[in-house]
C-alpha cells in the first residue's frame, strides 16, 4: 500500500509547528532514514507513515492514538493549516450535511490531486442523531485522525456532538457520531470564497 | 404572478434547461428523458422503470415513488446501473400535476471520467452549466502539478546529489569525516553498539617524498579500495585526514573478529602497491575502541581513547593493532603483525620497528 506523500508532509508540518523541528529531526534520526523531511508530490510505502507514528508516539511519550487524534485536530483548528478546514467545510452548510459529504471525500479530493487516496468513507444513518462512520482499507489508527478532524469540525460547525472510536476490525475502523445539540455554540464563520471571510 | 401558479415548458425547452433530467410518473416510468442522460446510458428510456437505471446512495432506504415523492424537493446521491457505478448528483422535484417527479441530475465530482467514459461534449451541458470550465480548471491544474512536480523530483535529485558530494572524500571516494561524525552521532544516539579503528598509515611520507604526489594519491585510493573490501556494506570506511582513515563497525565489539579484521587488513595494505613502474610499501598502525567498554558514550572521548591505542601501535613498532582498555591505557592488549616482507626495503624507520617490537 502506497501513501501520498501530501499527507506525510501535512504530518511533519504538524510536528514541527506543534513541537518544533528539532523534536522532529530526532524523530527523523531515530528512523534512521537518508532524509529528515517528506516530499508532498512524492509517494512512500505506507508502512513509512506507521513507522513515523510509533515513532513520535515514542518520542512524545503519547499513545499513538493520541498523537493521530491530535494531528487530525491540528488539520481543522490550526490556522497554518487553514485550506484543510475550507476544503472540509465545503462538504456542506451544516454538521450532518457534512457528514453525509464525507462519502464524497476522496472523490473531491482526487479531482484536485489525482493520485491523493484519502480513505474511502461510507456514513449509515442510525437515527436523525446518530451516525455510524466507516472507512475500509486504511493504515492503522487513521480512524483516530479522522476523529480529531471530526470533534474539530463539530466546534467549527458549532455543533454539539458526542464522537467515539469503536474499534478496527481486518483493515476497517467505525466511528460513532451522536448529535446532541445541533446548534450548541457559535461556530466559526465560512465563506465559499475565499477572502469573502474565513 | 403568485409563486404557486405552475408553469408549462415545452419539453424542448426543458432539454435546453437541463439535458439530464427524467420526468418519472406514479408508476416509476420514466416519461420524458434530456438528450445528455439518454446518450449516457445510450438507449431510449421511455418507458424504463427509475429504480433499474440507478441505485439511490443517499437517502438509503428509498424503494418506491410514494418514498420519491415524500422526500419533497430534495438532494439525492446515485449511482448509474451501467456497469461503470458511475456516481451522480440529482435535484428531485414534485411535479404538481399528476403526482409526477422530476429529477435532474450531474455527475457531481466524477464529472471528469463521466465525459471520456460517456464521450461527451460542450454542447451536451446546459449553457450556464460550469462543467467546461470545471474541466478547464482541471486540465490546467494538472498540467500546473505535472510542472511542479517534476520539479520536485529534479531538486530531490539534486540535494542528494550534493549531500552525497557533502559526505565524501574527493580523493578516494570514502566517507569524509564529516559523514563518519553523523553516523557516529546517530549510532550513540540510538544507543547501539559498534566499534571504531582508528588506522594511521606508516612509511606513507617516504612514498610521497620518493615517488612524488601522484604516487601518494594511487596509495591512497588503493588502501580505501582494500579498506572496502574487507569490511561489510553496514560498516563505514572514512577518511579523516591526510593518511588517516577510520572504520566504524556496526554492530561489532567481539574483540577477537575485530583483531582478526586488523591482522587482515595490516597484512593486505603491506602488499606492495604498483605505481607506474615503481612499488609502493606501506603498513599501518591500529587503534581500536569498543562502544562495550563504556557505561555513557562519548564522541570525543571514544576519538582520543581510539588515538591513544593508535599512539601504542606507533610506539610499539608500527605494523601492529592496540585494542584500547579503558582501566589500564598501559597495558593495552596489544599485538604485533609478523610481516616478513615488512621488515626489507623500508629505509630509515626499520631501526625504529626492529628496536621497539616485541619478539612474538
Amino acid at each position: 500500500m502506497m501513501m501520498h506523500g501530501l499527507i506525510l508532509w501535512s504530518f511533519e508540518r504538524f510536528m514541527c509547528l506543534t513541537y518544533g523541528h528539532g523534536r522532529w529531526r530526532d524523530i527523523m534520526r531515530d528512523l534512521d532514514l537518508s532524509y529528515d523531511s517528506f516530499v508532498p508530490m512524492f509517494r512512500y510505502e505506507a508502512s513509512m507513515a506507521t513507522a513515523v507514528v510509533d515513532a513520535t508516539a515514542a518520542q512524545l511519550e503519547k499513545p499513538r492514538d493520541m498523537v493521530l487524534e491530535d494531528f487530525g485536530t491540528f488539520l481543522v483548528t490550526d490556522d497554518r493549516a487553514g485550506r484543510v478546514r475550507r476544503l472540509l467545510r465545503f462538504g456542506g452548510t451544516s454538521f450532518v450535511d457534512f457528514l453525509h459529504s464525507l462519502e464524497d471525500l476522496s472523490g473531491r479530493a482526487q479531482l484536485a490531486v489525482p493520485d491523493l487516496d484519502l480513505p474511502v468513507i461510507e456514513l449509515d444513518e442510525i437515527r436523525a442523531d446518530e451516525y455510524v462512520v466507516t472507512c475500509r482499507d486504511v493504515p492503522k489508527d487513521l480512524g483516530h485522525v479522522l476523529l480529531g478532524v471530526l470533534r474539530a469540525l463539530a466546534d467549527d460547525y458549532g455543533t454539539l456532538a458526542f464522537l467515539e472510536h469503536l474499534g478496527r476490525e481486518d483493515q476497517t475502523e467505525t466511528l460513532s457520531v451522536h448529535l446532541l445539540a445541533m446548534q450548541h455554540g457559535e461556530g466559526r464563520a465560512f465563506q465559499l470564497a475565499m477572502g469573502g471571510g474565513t | 404572478m403568485n409563486a404557486e401558479t405552475p408553469f408549462r415548458l415545452a419539453a424542448h425547452t426543458l432539454d435546453q434547461l437541463m439535458p439530464m433530467h427524467l420526468i418519472v410518473d406514479e408508476t416509476a416510468r420514466v416519461l420524458h428523458a434530456g438528450p445528455t442522460i439518454t446518450k449516457v446510458l445510450s438507449s431510449d428510456l421511455v418507458g424504463r422503470v427509475v429504480f433499474s437505471l440507478f441505485e439511490l446512495r443517499r437517502p438509503r432506504f428509498v424503494n418506491s415513488m410514494q418514498d420519491v415523492r415524500a422526500l419533497g424537493d430534495a438532494k439525492v446521491y446515485l449511482r448509474l446501473k451501467d456497469g461503470f457505478g458511475t456516481p451522480m448528483v440529482g435535484t428531485v422535484a414534485v411535479l404538481p400535476e399528476a403526482n409526477h417527479v422530476l429529477i435532474n441530475l450531474s455527475f457531481g465530482y466524477a464529472i471528469v471520467d463521466a465525459v471520456a467514459r460517456y464521450d461527451l461534449a460542450g454542447s451536451d451541458f446546459a449553457p450556464t452549466d460550469l462543467t467546461v470550465e470545471m474541466l478547464y480548471l482541471v486540465e490546467a491544474k494538472t498540467a500546473a502539478m505535472e510542472a511542479t512536480s517534476q520539479l520536485a523530483h529534479r531538486l530531490h535529485g539534486e540535494k542528494a546529489e550534493a549531500q552525497e558530494v557533502a559526505m565524501t572524500d574527493g580523493l578516494t571516494g570514502v566517507c569524509n569525516r564529516r559523514a563518519l561524525d553523523d553516523t557516529l552521532d546517530r549510532q550513540i544516539s540510538r544507543g547501539l553498539s559498534f566499534s571504531l579503528m582508528h588506522i594511521d598509515l606508516d612509511f606513507f611520507k617516504a612514498v610521497n617524498d620518493t615517488y612524488g604526489h601522484a604516487a601518494g594519491d594511487a596509495v591512497l585510493r588503493k588502501v580505501a579500495t582494500i579498506l572496502s573490501e574487507e569490511t561489510r556494506d553496514t560498516d563505514s570506511v572514512a577518511r579523516v585526514g591526510g593518511d588517516e582513515f577510520v572504520i566504524l563497525f556496526g554492530g561489532l565489539t567481539d574483540a577477537d573478529r575485530l583483531q582478526s579484521i586488523a591482522r587482515r587488513i595490516i597484512s593486505k595494505l603491506e602488499q606492495p602497491i604498483p605505481y607506474k613502474t615503481d612499488l609502493c610499501r606501506i603498513s599501518a598502525s591500529i587503534g581500536i575502541v569498543r562502544s562495550s567498554l563504556y557505561d555513557t558514550i562519548d564522541a570525543d572521548q571514544l576519538a582520543e581513547d581510539a588515538d591513544r591505542a593508535l599512539y601504542m601501535s606507533k610506539k610499539r613498532g608500527r605494523a601492529c593493532y592496540t585494542m584500547f582498555t579503558p582501566d589500564h591505557p598501559s597495558d593495552c592488549d596489544a599485538e604485533e603483525v609478523k610481516q616478513g616482507t615488512m621488515k626489507q626495503g623500508l629505509g630509515t624507520d626499520k631501526a625504529a620497528i626492529d628496536t621497539t617490537l616485541p619478539e612474538p
